[in-house]
């Protein structure tokens, strides 16, 4: 609806100005910006601009498509999965052991041998590490080597903050459910006693977070003496510095405790467990043949459903085995190929056709 | 008496006498000259102008670029969120319905006043889809936009879908990349704050190439606030997880976005999501061109403008 107009803010044609005034002009400033007169630039989106993207999309995206897939393809993965819930599985005795630790063993063949760097992986399903009230329970400057968040943790972490009067080191839910089976990989050879993969468990983190976001809390030598006046967390076997004798792995900054830490995108998920080094150029580093995989089985998943797997894989530049990018690309280039074939069709009939269209205004 | 019309037309008066002051006051939009016949008709109306000439220019210019450019503002507005919020919604299927964010808290907050504003912001101040020249001198150019062209439910269903559309390939497409071991030349792992972070990196640069490709008159301020949006994500994401802010408890995008940008694996995914989710916008603007060149005005180069009337079905 119309709305009021104030007297005072009349234009041109008002009274006559107080002498020696000049006259009041709202009168917008007659700039390019204002009268918006801005220099521009018009794009004009005809097919003819626009035809050449889909080729060109085309003729880019199917060979990076092609290289992803065969790349993808030439990576060797096996997944050995050693939950233990049906009774063949030798694991089965572990579900409900009447001797800790629980050892089991599980043969397995490599048909084709593994060459280059190998990567040891163990795998969960069913675990919701990415559950809210999961995620959030941790204490990053505790983590991080601060002392007074090392005694007195973040309130997040609770109920995993304090145990018999005591804070706990590291404090939380993540913490707290760590992983703790231990695998361990031979070779069985012809005949001969089976050589046992050498296992190499640094390396395994990020170079950031096990320099600078994980760092054990300042004070003597002794890392025991640093985390005095603080007890494990209560699912934990041994406390936080006995984890590993090696002193640089020991403590916040063990690598296996820094995976972990890193809390998963989706239940079912994998973590990086341990490296296995090439030889040389001459021998593979996992040839084919039988191997077995001996377990210490501590960590618990079957009140939960859950799953474990042990994986072996081959990593190449684009990561490890995934069909889907190398598929995705071939496709989405060949319909934009296709596209761009059928639309210059199609453009090339109406074009011929509205020739002879008069158009009248 | 136009006013309770079947339909409730939209009414707008002109005039410039004391005698108009209540036609003025009782149209939705009123119109006054200040003329011969003295100002009371301007004093009364929502827009007024010196002279009965000024008129052509206040209607089939101003007014068309109004219209056009705050129609679009509004349905940007709704798509931009949905495809934000559709990919959170999507996660808590597989995060146990938790509420767990999918994006860190920082990206929640600053997505749509630090992100998304500027671009949207000059395109509605400055788009002239249409120049002002052309505008002025072809009265019936201002017929494509009458009854509420822009804002009626097709063009609605098409933004809607579209958003829809991209939420579904942002979240999935992230999922499907992370079926595998890992990304990264050395194996190593990422987590929950890195699928978020590579989910949002692909929302921000769809919804500003979209407006990019939307936009039909590139000022500078256009270029400056689009490709100043996109760098300003990039620089503050680097930011925020270049350093351990002290007094924060939690630290979880420490390093998070340099380290997803060193996965070649990762690029290539964020280039073929962002072409995936403007496939249909690309498609529409080839689509209606080749539609419009069957009955086009040689004279007459119109952009695509989506859910524009076609020229010869208003009346004239």
């Amino acid at each position: 609806m119309a709305m009021n107009y104030n007297a005072k803010d009349e234009v041109d044609g008002g009274p006559p100005c107080a002498p020696g005034g000049p006259a009041k002009t709202r009168r917008p400033d007659n700039t390019a910006f204002k009268q918006q007169r801005l220099p521009a630039w018009q794009p004009i989106l005809t097919a003819g601009t626009v035809l050449p993207t889909f080729f060109i999309i085309g003729l880019i995206f199917i060979p990076i498509g092609i290289g992803i897939f065969v790349t993808s393809n030439n990576i060797r993965e096996i997944e050995i999965d050693y939950t233990g819930t049906e009774p063949s599985s030798p694991c089965n005795k572990c579900l409900s052991p009447n001797v800790t630790p629980c050892i089991c063993t599980i043969n397995f063949t490599l048909e084709k041998s593994f060459e280059g760097n190998v990567f040891m992986y163990y795998g969960l399903s069913n675990f919701y590490q990415n559950h809210r009230r999961y995620v959030k329970s941790r204490d990053d400057s505790q983590l991080n080597g601060d002392s007074s968040a090392l005694l007195n943790p973040s309130k997040e972490c609770e109920p995993y903050r304090r145990n018999e009067d005591k804070p706990i080191a590291p404090c939380g839910a993540i913490a707290n459910s760590m992983f703790n089976d231990t695998l361990e990989l031979f070779l069985i050879g012809n005949g001969s006693y089976p050589t046992p993969i050498t296992l190499k468990k640094k390396g395994i983190a990020w170079w950031t977070d096990k320099n600078v976001k994980f760092r054990n809390p300042p004070g003597g030598e002794n890392l025991q003496e640093r985390f005095k006046g603080t007890t494990k967390p209560v699912n934990w076997l041994k406390p936080v510095y006995m984890l590993d004798s090696d002193p640089d792995n020991n403590g916040f900054i063990n690598e296996d405790f820094i995976v972990w830490m890193r809390t998963a995108a989706l239940p079912t998920f994998r973590k990086l467990y341990r490296l296995i080094e090439r030889k040389s150029d001459l021998h593979p580093t996992l040839p084919a043949g039988r191997y077995y995989l001996n377990i210490t089985y501590n960590y618990p998943v079957h009140s939960f459903d859950g799953r474990k797997r042990m994986i072996l894989s081959t990593i190449s530049w684009m990561g490890g085995k995934n069909p889907f990018l190398g598929i995705a690309y071939i496709a989405i280039g060949s319909i934009s190929f296709l596209l761009g074939v059928v639309l210059l069709v199609i453009n090339h009939k109406y074009r011929n056709s509205s020739n002879t269209a008069d158009i009248t205004i | 008496m136009v006013k309770n019309l079947k339909g409730s037309p939209i009414t707008l008066s002109i005039g410039d006498g004391a005698n108009d002051v209540s036609m003025i006051l009782e149209s939705h939009v009123g119109i006054g000259i200040k003329g011969k016949e003295g100002r009371q008709a301007a004093r009364n109306s929502d827009y007024s102008v010196p002279k009965f000439k000024h008129l052509k220019k206040l209607l089939l210019a101003h007014g068309h670029l109004y219209y056009v450019r705050i129609a679009h503002l509004v349905q940007y507005f709704f798509y931009k969120n949905l495809c934000f919020i559709l990919p959170q919604f999507l996660y808590q299927f597989f995060c146990g319905f938790s509420q767990q964010p999918l994006y860190d808290a920082a990206y929640l907050t600053m997505y749509n006043i630090c992100f998304t504003s500027l671009p949207i912001l000059a395109y509605s101040l400055l788009e002239q889809h249409i120049n002002i020249d052309t505008l002025s001198s072809d009265p019936r150019l201002y017929m494509k936009i009458s009854g509420n062209a822009m804002l009626q439910l097709a063009p609605f269903l098409y933004w809607t879908f579209l958003a829809a559309f991209e939420g579904v390939v942002f979240f999935f497409g992230t999922y499907f990349l992370f079926q595998t071991a890992s990304l990264e030349e050395n194996g190593k792992v990422y987590g929950n704050w890195t699928f978020g972070t590579i989910v949002f990196t692909v929302l921000i640069f769809t919804v500003t190439l979209k407006l990019a490709l939307d936009t039909r008159f590139w000022t500078w301020i256009n270029h400056f606030v689009i490709w100043g949006s996109l760098a300003f994500y990039v620089f503050f994401s680097f930011f925020w997880g270049g350093i351990i802010w002290p007094f924060l408890k939690q630290q979880r995008m420490y390093f998070v976005f340099a380290q997803m940008l060193s996965s070649v694996s990762t690029w290539l995914a964020i280039i073929l999501l962002i072409f995936i989710s403007l496939f249909p916008e690309i498609l529409l603007i080839v689509l209606k061109n080749v539609r419009r060149r069957s009955a086009r005005n040689p004279n007459l180069e119109l952009p695509m403008l989506l859910s524009y009337k076609h020229i010869d079905s208003g009346y004239i």
